[in-house]
């Protein structure tokens, strides 16, 4: 996938969500959510960009996984975005951001402590 | 001007935009001109503070009180009662422009009906325990107390010193209406402060 305008990897992402989540006739809404993470500003690309979250994972446990799989110390901070530019609560569940936007494209934002710590890897 | 920062400008654009949302959304926030001409952005939230510790009351909740509702409960309470509701709390939530780190800042004060200010300890026992571990950890939420730029009473506020840092890498910053938006609801979560999901949606780009 190449990382052209957000508008086209939006409606990419719409597609993939149609094709891949559950389709049987008794699940009138998905259980699970592809969630696509794309890095903004300092933060380091993920390897695997899309993930399949549980719709009542809330946004805290997205990001607390973020830090985890990027071996993130606690003191730098992770930020989810979506639409380009609101921070849902911690406390918000994938679900209701997927069913309020219509998408989980987010961007993750991660900031380090201070000056001397500008690179992960 | 540095990465991450806005100018005043660029700060009451973006006000306004936030503005337009509220008035959509939940008619929150307004904005207050003072008689020497400054001005700020104000909220203010009415929670009533349940005795169950495992579910205090912040504007987190959604136990929020209308004034008429306000009266009802008053009325209950003063049988017999010579103070007022302590339990009723009220939150409120000034957004300033700060002209040394060309940022927008938080300032925030929580108080009883008699008027009486809660403490910062007093405040962050009522913010949920996932914000209360962000807040400790991280380093661009710190809260201190200072004198507040329009009214000269003491307020809390949320330092800017990180902000710029922390909008720099923000998606926003290619489109500053969104500002205080990502801001906000960046930061307004270690202090009590929710926007809903429906800022998100209409702020579409």
């Amino acid at each position: 996938m190449s990382d052209d305008g957000n508008e086209s990897r939006d409606s990419k992402n719409t597609e993939t969500e149609e094709k891949s989540s559950p389709t049987s006739p008794s699940h009138a809404v998905e259980s699970k959510i592809d969630v696509l993470l794309k890095p903004a500003g300092d933060a380091p690309i993920m390897k695997k960009k899309k993930w399949a979250v549980d719709r009542n994972k809330r946004i805290g446990w997205v990001g607390e996984f973020i830090k985890k799989y990027l071996k993130l110390t606690a003191q730098d901070s992770v930020f989810l975005y979506v639409n380009q530019s609101f921070a849902p609560t911690p406390d918000t569940e994938i679900g209701s951001v997927f069913d309020k936007f219509l998408q989980t494209s987010m961007k993750m934002t991660k900031i380090t402590e201070g000056p001397w710590a500008t690179s992960l890897t | 001007m540095a990465a991450g920062s806005i100018s005043e400008d660029e700060f009451w654009n973006s006000i306004i935009s936030f503005l337009t949302l509220s008035s959509k959304i939940d008619r929150k926030w307004m904005i207050i001109d003072t008689q020497n001409g400054a001005r700020y952005v104000k909220k203010t939230e009415i929670i009533k503070d349940t005795e169950n510790k495992e579910h205090p009351a912040s504007p987190m909740d959604n136990a929020h009180i209308r004034n008429n509702e306000i009266e009802d409960e008053d009325s209950a309470v003063f049988q017999g009662e010579e103070s007022l509701d302590q339990s009723i709390l009220t939150w409120e939530y000034h957004i300033l422009y700060s002209q040394s780190f060309s940022v927008p800042v938080l300032y925030f004060n929580v108080h009883t009906q008699n008027g009486k200010l809660l403490s910062l300890d007093e405040i962050w026992k009522k913010v949920p325990e996932t914000y209360q571990e962000r807040l400790s950890e991280d380093r661009w939420t710190f809260i201190s107390q200072q004198e507040h730029p329009v009214l000269g009473c003491p307020y809390f506020y949320l330092h800017p010193c990180h902000t710029a840092e922390l909008m720099k890498n923000t998606p926003a910053v290619t489109d500053k209406r969104h500002y205080i938006v990502a801001w906000l609801s960046a930061v307004g979560p270690v202090v009590g402060l929710n926007l809903p999901l429906e800022y998100g949606k209409l702020c579409a780009c």
